[in-house]
């Protein structure tokens, strides 16, 4: 069964006394263990179908379904809670605390079971995500934009979710590190089992993943 | 990390925030303690004085309304109510707040034998003049076998005891005299005086003053049961004002009020029996009635007004109950004036340190706005976000509030030195005393206030009671926190999908 799913999924952006549509009638799923990619024109609406899938906004009509269930039934703030990770463009980091903090944050939000030494876990994935342990204690202020995406994609993966989403999370770094990006966004589909959804406008990002679909006037398509 | 722990950090890693967060708080707390803590000396002077004063009542004709109810009515201005009688004294007197009463008449009487006190100036000029050989000796009757004055500790017994109930009910002649008079004429007790009602015949009352004739007299023979001294208060300079004269005082003599109405009976029927065509039997029978001056002592000061409700519908029209505490308000003015603005002060500074508090909470949310959507994106419940938001205001508020404590004492302190004391003081002239010290003075004698303000601006002491800490705590706590209503709809209708995608 589809771990994510949009059934029928209709949003509209109230545009004085027209409705903008950015998605009609759309229908897909997303499978565990499978590092999906979503590429579209600007403005076609990727980042409104993800605030959609996370949670952050509700469809005009359909639903959304996790695991066979709407996620209105599991509830909003409960699905963020325990569901889905998301990783922001803009990092979104807390400015006055620590990378590690940051990561402590969100495992002291979820409901989900976390081993007790939640620091030394944290320690330990912000240095599988490529940050140094001298640097995890540092403000997020004092670390680089690319430093401060590992923080986010951390922080994403901390509470123990099973859905990653990602809004254009190479968009500000090099190729080198949009790679290294990629490569986690594969290691975590393929070792740990996770579904991985990432809206990009990168070739190469798309390219490595496992699938690929096209937004383009209000549905999504797996081809172009 | 969860919303306590990100409050402290907040406060502890964003010092500049905490810190125009603080000062802005210390300072409207300023304002608030000051106020606070104006109005509660205020109300201590209250508080203290009226229970250093005790709760002492009179019923009395209201002059105030006689004069008002004749202004209203030029034509037929309301006749003098006659006096008030035992009967309903008594009932009045049974009231459950009421300690103890005493209604006592009074009757000037003069003697033979017995030396009017005197000072040294008084006898070199006045040994002869016929007041104080024919009234120099002033007798008060009383209902009340212990004697109010030696009860309630304005006079204390020397010697002997005081009236028994059958004595006061029968009006024997028995007497409680003043030291300074016993002293003066070498008296024990024990020992007998006799004192003499004159009836007077002064001639023709247009002509020049002569000695007038005795037409009369009645010798009433009284044994001295008891010898008691008035508890003085030290002279002070500014005091002169509305003491009674010491000569007045010390020929004072109690007895039951039975034996001076035998003697006011006496006279009025000789005088009437003078105009026996003149006067109508109604007239005859009010020149008979006794009048009295009565006391009511209650338990405690608290039960004045629901005393003084109680009474006034019992009594008839024009009177009305008077307390010592009278004078009081009006000697006090400063006080209640200043205790007034404290209230405004306090008022507008509540209103103005929600607004101010709520904007600058607001302000900082605004800029918070990110960190707020974070939380919510994670998935944290909004009651928890606010309750972060509150912990630190909170905090800093209670830090701020404790601070502000302390030093809105002071300074309310410093304010009260020249705003209540100086005024208070400078307002009294000892020489021109307010006509209300006077009045308290003949309604109650030994137990009027003789308040000064200089005993009120001694009373009047802004410290750190519990009632004022807990107080200011309170109204602070509840202003900061009804400040973070508003900016708490904020986040609630924060949409973390706006801010963050
Ligand atoms: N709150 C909003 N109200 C009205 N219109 C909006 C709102 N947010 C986005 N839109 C519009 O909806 C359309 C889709 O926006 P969205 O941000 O989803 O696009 P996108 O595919 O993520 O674009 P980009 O690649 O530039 O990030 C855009 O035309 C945008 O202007
Ligand atoms: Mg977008």
């Amino acid at each position: 069964m589809a771990i994510l799913e949009t059934k029928n999924v209709t949003y509209y952006y109230q545009d004085g006394d027209s409705r903008r549509y950015i998605l009609e009638d759309t229908s897909v799923e997303f499978e565990k263990g499978i590092f999906y990619s979503i590429l579209g024109q600007s403005g076609s609406g990727k980042t409104t179908f993800l605030s959609l899938i996370s949670a952050l906004d509700s469809p005009a009509e359909g639903e959304i379904l996790y695991e066979g269930r709407n996620i209105k039934d599991i509830g909003y703030e409960n699905f963020r809670r325990n569901k889905v990770g998301i990783i922001f463009q803009s990092y979104n980091l807390i400015p006055y605390l620590t990378a590690l903090e940051n990561v402590l944050v969100a495992m002291s939000v979820t409901e989900n079971e976390l081993p007790e030494n939640k620091e030394e876990v944290a320690y330990n994935l912000l240095d599988y995500i490529g940050l140094a342990k001298t640097k995890a204690d540092r403000p997020v202020t004092k670390l680089s934009g690319g430093e401060q995406q590992r923080v986010a994609i951390a922080r994403a993966l901390a509470t123990n979710v099973d859905i990653i989403l990602a809004d254009e999370p190479t968009g500000n770094v090099d190729e080198a590190m949009e790679q290294e990006i990629v490569n986690i966004f594969k290691k975590l589909a393929h070792e740990h089992d996770k579904c991985v959804i990432v809206v990009t406008h990168s070739k190469e990002v798309s390219d490595q993943s496992d699938e690929t679909l096209y937004l383009y006037k209000g549905s999504l398509k797996d081809h172009e | 990390m969860n919303y306590i722990k990100r409050a402290l950090l907040s406060i502890s890693r964003k010092k500049s925030k905490s810190l125009l967060l603080f000062l802005i708080i210390f300072i409207l707390g300023n304002v608030m303690a000051g106020a606070i803590a104006i109005r509660q000396g205020a109300n201590n002077v209250e508080t203290n004085i009226k229970r250093q004063l005790g709760a002492v009542l009179t019923i009395e004709v209201d002059n105030e309304a006689i004069e008002r109810a004749s202004q209203e009515n030029p034509g037929s201005p309301p006749e003098w109510p006659g006096p008030l009688q035992p009967d309903l004294l008594k009932t009045i007197g049974q009231s459950s707040y009421v300690k103890s009463f005493d209604y006592t008449t009074q009757f000037g009487l003069g003697s033979e034998n017995l030396q009017r006190w005197m000072t040294p100036e008084e006898a070199e000029w006045s040994m002869n003049d016929t007041y104080s050989k024919f009234y120099g000796f002033q007798l008060k009757g009383t209902e009340y076998p212990p004697v109010m004055i030696i009860e309630e500790g304005k006079a204390t017994l020397k010697a002997g005891r005081t009236f028994s109930q059958d004595e006061i009910s029968t009006g024997v002649g028995v007497a409680l005299i003043t030291q300074q008079l016993a002293d003066y004429n070498n008296l024990g007790v024990g020992d007998n005086i006799v004192l003499s009602n004159y009836i007077l015949d002064y001639g023709e009352t247009d002509g020049p003053m002569v000695e007038p004739t005795i037409t009369e007299r009645r010798d009433i023979p009284l044994q001295i049961i008891g010898i008691y001294e008035n508890i003085e208060s030290p002279e002070e300079p500014n005091q002169m004002v509305g003491q009674i004269s010491k000569s007045e005082l010390y020929n004072t003599i109690i007895v039951p009020n039975q034996t001076i109405i035998a003697e006011q009976q006496a006279m009025n029927e000789y005088y009437i029996s003078q105009m026996e065509e003149e006067l109508t039997e109604e007239q005859k029978a009010q020149a008979m009635l006794t009048y009295y001056t009565s006391l009511f002592i209650l338990n405690s000061p608290d039960d004045i007004e629901a005393f003084k409700e109680e009474t006034q519908a019992l009594l008839p029209p024009f009177y009305k109950v008077f307390t010592n505490s009278d004078s009081f308000s009006i000697i006090a003015a400063p006080v209640q004036q200043t205790s007034k603005m404290a209230s405004y002060v306090l008022m507008v500074a509540i209103g103005a340190s929600i607004l101010i508090i709520s904007l600058v909470v607001m302000l900082f949310l605004r800029d918070r706005k990110h960190e707020l959507g974070i939380y919510m994106s994670l998935g944290e419940k909004r009651s928890k976000v606010i309750s972060q938001i509150v912990i630190e205001v909170v905090l800093v508020a209670i830090l701020a509030i404790a601070l502000s404590l302390v030093t809105g004492n002071f300074i309310a302190q410093g304010l009260s030195e020249s705003m209540v004391r100086d005024q208070l003081i400078a307002e009294q002239d000892p020489f021109n005393p307010d006509p209300s010290v006077w009045e308290d003075q003949w309604r109650f004698g030994q137990f009027a206030s003789n308040m000064t303000g200089e005993d009120i601006a001694e009373n009047y002491r802004i410290n750190f009671s519990p009632a004022y800490i807990g107080l200011f705590f309170i109204i602070g706590l509840a202003t900061v926190l009804i400040s973070t209503v508003v900016p708490t709809l904020y986040i609630v209708r924060l949409n973390p999908k706006q801010v963050l995608m």
